[in-house]
Parts: structure tokens; sequence; C-alpha cells
């Protein structure tokens, strides 16, 4: 090959990567709002009901999430105690463990250990606890970022903690907070598999209602359903694009006496955090492992190890295709000259990252469904949608961490274009790779919302939890739970291994 | 308020370097020392040597591990930072990237409840003080290095706190702006009547800014004074060479007040009780041979360096030696040329001969 050649072929794979991106993730996940062109448009009195249940609860599972996510990162990253990496490590387990797994152990708990009832009280519950780890988490990353002398030099003029905290830090990462607000939000709109197991007749949230009416053929309602999903997810993160622009805060005001007695409240917010963290979000998660010794009955019948088959196989496969497109998009998207090109598709995985997967999946099966697939490919298909963002995001932001000095140095010593790439640039970005990989298989095989919405005869893992606990069997949905569960701590060490090359 | 006193004062650390983890490291090693009212001190010691550590310690942002801080007589060893009322001015200035400049600096007054009228009308003049009244308006990331370091000082001075410590202040901009704003800062703590605490690197900075150095080296003081005395009677090979730099013979002693250096006697200023001695001389005192004499010490012309206002002359000895040789008019000897140097009596320091030498003379 020649030069020209080369560069040519350097071309072809952008431009294939990009037709995938558009017409295999992206352009099917928002399929179903051409349905709206046209279309009459009729509002149930019901989706009306099911919509006002999932923002009231979106809405207060955010404003919970905010007041203890936040403080909650905030004692994690000044925190020197010892007991910080145990913190570190549980936070992340609710991200991890399969939906449906934790919906069960949410009831179980809740429901059955403490006699409260399935409803909005329950939704709320559940919601707060996978939801929580994404608040943490974006904070805490946006609060690592900030000069620690800033906090210093504040003391040195007189700030104490808590003013401290609402001049200087909070207006610092408030973009980490506005990104936790915005995902929490939209998670709690999108979940599917464990609201099932917690919602009532009456009460009961948009993604899963869409999932009933597509079953129950209502498809003019599911799509109704599905595109008012879509629409507020889409309007979220514009909303969320525009309140990050604002960088500037001037202080003219402080309230010495209030902000210096709730500077003193430390050791009462420590108590209290520590009690939330400890009955809202561990034991409910875990309560599922104490269960299955009380009532432990492993079965693997074929039905079972089938699922497990259908799981594994399309959550390695979608990693696997993802992948190979993945790369290449986030190179694109980081290394890309076009900045507001490249920003156009980093702003697009977000929305299909955001859009609620019921709805999603409702939306590929319509597009895909035209095409009369075959019903297995259709799901691959609409894992591999929900799944490639996941996988785009964290090698973007490696390749971006990589000093593009590194690679004119290669050049500069004679190193070809594709050396550089296999012999530099992919070894640095390999622990995002694989924490990627990692993330899109686990999210893959716990998947609930979009599944359902694509499949008729075929059951993963996560499918037949929610079926088994509508037969009642619950012993053999904890037991494939408590099988989940373990899966997800093995992947939960293997991400902290790679995080800790990063 | 400020006299301050330390007494006693360590702080050691738990390495979290890779490769050191767990040991544990003494950053300041029972220090004790004084610091006079309304004087401009700089703490100058090599990197690693301690002296921000102790500033920290001074400011409440370290706790000591030993010992105690005294700020006119009262103790404050157990006093928040916020409580000891200072200011402080930081290496990278630490200038709040959301806020503008007017709000920086008035941040002091405002979190300690003390902005009024008065403090508004104090906080412009300071602002014209450092020619900075037209851009109260700008953010941070908008202004130049120099602008931001005086930001950093105004904001300090704001709080009007009487003590101003400040940690490498000029450390992070070019020289040429650094030295120009050496005067200012001087200017400042003068005229507001501050008690000034600097740490630096630069023995230059230090000799030009400060009534009173105090050289650091591993943790320990090594030595404090004016910048003359400690120039003219550094207490240390270490002293005499980190501040303004100096050459060293290590002689044998042959009786009371002669020394031999490699076959050349040296008469020394005064007798000297040991076997052994070492004799520390300024490169601008040492006087070039051309033509080599025989009871002197001999060497061998390297390097001639054009500094601008001085040439500096380096010379080979015998032994290996490096000598440094300053003139303000350029010298007859070529490169390459074998002479022979001298000094006058009067201008010898003398040191003991150190357990290590090299790692006395090392920063």
């Amino acid at each position: 090959m020649n030069l020209n050649s080369k560069k040519h072929f350097g071309n072809l794979i952008y431009i294939v990567t990009i037709l995938f991106f558009l017409f295999i993730i992206f352009f099917p996940a928002i399929y179903v709002l051409t349905y709206a062109v046209g279309g009459k448009i009729k509002i149930s009195g019901e989706l009306i009901n099911a919509l006002s249940v999932s923002f009231s609860v979106a809405f207060i599972v955010t404003i919970v999430n905010l007041i203890f996510g936040v403080a909650l990162a905030w004692v994690f990253v000044k925190s020197k105690s010892k007991y910080k990496i145990w913190l570190d490590n549980l936070i992340d387990l609710p991200l991890i463990v399969p939906t449906a797994a934790l919906g069960l152990s949410v009831y179980l708990f809740w429901g059955e250990f403490w006699n409260l009832e399935k409803g909005f009280l329950m939704i709320i519950l559940l919601h707060v606890i996978f939801t929580l780890p994404y608040m943490v988490r974006s904070v805490a990353a946006s609060m690592e970022q900030i000069n620690d002398t800033y906090n210093e030099a504040a003391t040195t003029l007189g700030a104490t903690a808590f003013t401290l905290f609402r001049t200087i830090d909070f207006p610092l990462f408030k973009d980490g907070v506005i990104t936790g607000a915005v995902l929490t939000f939209t998670r709690s709109l999108s979940e599917t598999g464990a609201t099932m197991m917690v919602a009532s007749l009456a009460t009961i949230t948009a993604p899963v209602l869409v999932v009933n009416l597509k079953n129950s053929g209502d498809v003019p309602q599911a799509a109704i359903a599905s595109i008012i999903l879509i629409l507020s997810a889409l309007i979220i993160l514009f909303a969320a694009k525009f309140l990050t622009r604002k960088k500037h805060f001037n202080f003219n005001i402080i309230y010495p006496k209030f902000e210096k007695s709730i500077s003193n409240l430390a050791s009462a917010r420590n108590f209290v955090l520590t009690l939330f963290f400890l009955f809202i979000i561990l034991i409910p998660t875990f309560y599922i492992i104490f269960y299955n010794f009380a009532n432990f009955s492993p079965v693997f019948n074929a039905q079972i190890l089938q699922s497990f088959v259908t799981s594994f196989g399309i959550a390695l496969s979608v990693t696997i295709v993802g992948l190979i497109f993945a790369i290449p998009m986030a190179y694109f998207i980081a290394r890309s000259k076009n900045e507001k090109l490249a920003s156009l598709f980093e702003n697009m995985h977000d929305a299909v990252l955001l859009v609620p997967t019921s709805a999603l999946g409702f939306s590929l099966a319509m597009f895909w469904g035209k095409l009369e697939f075959n019903e297995l490919l259709i799901l691959a298909l609409s894992h591999l949608s929900f799944t490639f963002p996941l996988l785009v995001k964290p090698i973007t932001t490696a390749i971006r961490n990589v000093d593009f000095s590194f690679e004119e140095s290669a050049l500069c010593l004679g190193a070809s274009k594709q050396k550089v790439l296999t012999s530099i640039l992919f070894p640095l970005i390999l622990p995002a790779i694989i924490a990627g990989s990692i993330m899109a298989f686990m999210r893959s095989l716990s998947e609930t919302g979009a599944t359902l919405a694509v499949s008729h005869d075929i059951k993963t893992v996560s499918v037949l939890i929610v079926d088994l606990v509508k037969n009642e069997q619950r012993a053999e949905a904890g037991f494939l739970c408590f099988v989940l569960f373990l899966i997800a701590f093995i992947f939960l060490i293997a991400l902290k291994k790679t995080k800790k090359k990063m | 308020m400020p006299n301050i006193e330390l007494k006693n004062i360590t702080k050691t650390f738990t390495s979290i370097n890779e490769a050191t983890k767990g040991e544990i490291i003494t950053a300041v090693d029972k220090v004790s020392l004084k610091i006079k009212k309304h004087s401009y001190n700089t703490l100058l010691g090599p990197s690693g040597c301690g002296k921000t550590t102790l500033l920290r310690l001074i400011s409440g942002l370290e706790n000591p591990t030993e010992g105690q801080v005294f700020f006119d007589r009262k103790d404050v060893t157990n006093m928040t930072t916020q409580e000891r009322d200072i200011g402080f001015v930081f290496q990278n200035y630490s200038l709040f990237p959301h806020m503008d400049i007017w709000h920086n600096v008035t941040y002091g007054p405002v979190v300690r409840n003390r902005f009024n009228d008065e403090t508004e009308k104090y906080i412009h003049s300071i602002l014209k003080m450092v020619k900075l009244d037209e851009r109260a308006r700008a953010y941070p990331s908008e202004l130049s290095g120099g602008m931001k370091q005086r930001v950093a000082v105004a904001r300090a001075i704001a709080t009007k706190s009487p003590l101003m410590l400040l940690d490498e202040p000029l450390g992070a901009l070019d020289v040429r702006i650094g030295t120009a704003l050496r005067y200012d800062l001087m200017t400042l703590v003068k005229k507001y009547k501050l008690t000034a605490i600097h740490v630096t690197h630069n023995q230059e900075e230090a000799m030009t800014i400060s009534d009173n150095i105090i050289m650091m080296k591993r943790g320990k003081v090594i030595q404090s004074g004016s910048p003359k005395e400690i120039y003219d009677n550094p207490n240390s090979i270490f002293s005499a060479y980190f501040l303004g730099r100096c050459n060293f013979f290590r002689c044998e002693m042959i009786d009371k007040n002669t020394a031999n250096f490699q076959g050349a006697i040296i008469t020394l200023p005064k007798n000297f009780p040991e076997k052994k001695v070492v004799l520390g001389v300024r490169g601008e005192k040492i006087h070039i041979n051309s033509k080599p004499k025989k009871n002197n010490i001999q060497g061998k012309i390297e390097f001639i360096n054009f500094l601008g206002e001085k040439w500096q002359y380096i010379i080979r000895l015998s032994d290996g030696t490096e000598i440094s040789a300053l003139k303000r008019v350029p010298h007859e000897a070529k490169i390459g040329q074998k002479i022979s140097i001298s000094f006058y009596p009067d201008n010898i320091l003398l040191f003991n001969e150190p357990r290590d030498f090299e790692k006395e003379k090392s920063v």
C-alpha cells in the first residue's frame, strides 16, 4: 500500500464506524419518534397516571440523592479514614448488580421482612439504591479535580467548613452534581426490571407500562409512552448542557453564625450518613443473599441453563462487536480536529445512554421488526445499542488523557501510523477498554426493560427472574439472583483492578 | 500580634510514596526560632528541606507532631487556621477561579463578617496599591502570572492580619517579573507594617528581600541572621555554599595557624585547634596567577564563562577539585593554561572537617 491509499483506508474506517453508529445504534434508538409524525396522538388516563408516577419518583429520588449523594461524596473525598477503601468498594455494587436481582432483594427486605406494601414508597426505596452510585461517582470525580489549595486558601482567609463548601467547593463541582442529577433522574425514569417487582397494580411506572402495553399489543399507546420518555430524556440532557455553562459565582453574603453552627455538625452528619448507607442502600441490596441461605434451593433445569447461555452469548457478542466499532469511534471523538462534530457525536452517545431502555427497546423492535429479522438478532442489536455508549465513553476519556505528544514522538522515531496505534496508544488505553467492556457486559447481562420490549419467546436470565417472581417461584428466582450476584462480585473486583491501572 | 515563637517543633509524616511506603519521614526536626515584629523573614533552603512544612505549621494548615507555636506569647498550637488570623500567599496563588478579582480579594473580610464601607474603601486602596483597581471585575483566568501574584498578595493583606505567610510567592513567575515583584512585596510589607515569613529556595531572592534569613536543611535550622551576617560569617559549610556559593579547600594543619593544601602552605587568619581544616573562599576573593608560583595552589583553566557583569573562571586543581573564580575585568589567562591561585588570610572562612564532606555540602 502506498501512503495515499493508507490514508484512504483510515478514512474508510471512520466512515464505516460513523455509518454503523448512525444506522445501527442511533437512528433505531429514536426511530419511534417517527411514529409521532402523522400519527394521531391520544394519551390514555392510564398512561398519564404512569407518567406522573415515573416523574414524581424520579424527582423525589433525585432530591434524596442530591442530599445524601453529595454528602457521601464529600465525606468520601475528604476522608482520610482507613474505612474509605470499603466504602469505595461497596458504593459501586448497586451499579453492577443486575437490577432484577436488586429488585427482588429490595422487595424481600422491605416487603417480606418489614411488611411494607408494594407501590410508590417501595419504588422510591429501590430507585434510591441503584441511582446513588451515579450521583456519588459523578460528584466525587469532579470534587477530586478541585485543587486542594483552594480549600487551604479559603481556610487561611477564615472560612469555616460549611462556608467553604458553599462558596468554594460547590460552585467548582457543580457540574458533577448536575451530571449526577441527570443520570439519577434518567436512570430512575428508565428502570424497568427491578421496578416491576416492587410496583403494585395501581402504581406502575411508564417504562413498565410500555412493556405491558407492548405485550398486550397496544402499539400506539406504547409508542406514545416511548416517545414521551425519549423526548424527556433528551430535554433533560440539553437542559443539563445549558446549566453547566455558568462558571462564575460571586459571593457577597455569608451567614457566619449559622454556617459555623452547621460546620460543627460534622459528627452528626457522619452518623446519619452511615445509617442511610447501611439501612437504605447496603442491607436491602444484600438481603437476597441472607434470604438464600435460609431458603437455599439450587435448581438447574433446561430453561435456566438456556437463559444463561442466551444471556452470556448476547453479552459477549455485543461487547466484542461493540469494541470493534467503539475504539475507532472513541479515537474519532477524542482526536478529531473538528470539535463541533466530535461534540455532536458525544452528545448523541449521551442521548442513547440516557434514553429509557424499555422505550429504546420498543423503538428498536419497531425498527428492526420492519425488516423481519430473527428475534435473537433483534435482541442482540438492541443490546448493542444501549451498551455501545458505555464502551465509547471510557475509551474516549482515556484517549483524551493520553498526551498526543507520545504519538507524535513515536511518529518522529519512525513508527508507522498503525504501529503507533498498536504499540503506544493501545497499551495506554487498555485498562479503559477492559473497564468499558466489563460495564457493557454486565449491563447486557442485567438489562430487563429493553429485553422485555423486544423479545417474545427468548428469555435472558433477568427476564427469567422477572417471570419466576411473577409465578411466585421465589426460591428459584432467589437462587438465580444469587448466581448473578456472584458474577457481579467477580466482575466488580476485576473492574477495581483495572481501574487501579488507569 | 506577631512576635512569633516556635518551641521544639517536630513534624513527621508517614510516606505514601510507592517506593518508601509506610516509612516515617521527619519533615521538620525540633525547630525552635523567634521572629521579630515588622520584620521580613525568609525561610531559605533546598527543596525538601522542610521550609514549606514549617510555614504550614505556623499557619495551622498542618499540626505539629511535637512542640508549640506561640503568637505574642500566646500558645496557638491547638488553634485552627481560621482562629489564628493570618494572611497566606500560595505558590500557585490559588485564586478562586469562579470568582472575579474583587470577590477574591473581599473573600476574607466577607467570610469573617467584617465587610463594611470602611473595608470596601480599604480594599480599593489595596487594589490601587497593586495597580489592579481597574481589573477588579476580571476573572483570574484573564490575568497574567504577575497580576495573579499581586491579587494573591492583595487578598492576604485584605484580611488585615498583621502576619503574612508567603510560600514561594515568586517561584512560578519568569525571572524578570519575579525580580521586579520582589521590591513590590517588600514595599507592601513595610507600608502595611506586616510581619512576613517568605519561603524560597532562591538565595538571591532571599538576600535582596530579607531583614532576616533562616537557613534550613533536612528539617533543621542551620543558621539565621541578616543576609550580611550569614554571608560574611557562615556557621557551616552548607551556609557558605548555599548562600552566595563558596570554594572549599580541605587541608591538613601544619601548626596552629598554617595549613597544607597539596603542598601549598596557607596561612590562616587565626589559630585553629584541629588536625584537619576546611577553608572556604568566595569566588571573588580568589586571585589567578598566569605564571604559576611554586608555593601556591596549582591548577588549570578549564572554562571561561562571560556572565555579563563579570567573568567566571572554572579552574581544575590537580586533585580534581573544581574552583570558581569571579573577575570584574577579564583575566589574561586562556583556556587550558596552567595557573596558580592564591587568596588573603582575611578572606578565608574556617570550618571543621565534617564526617562526610559531600553530604555536608550537598543540597
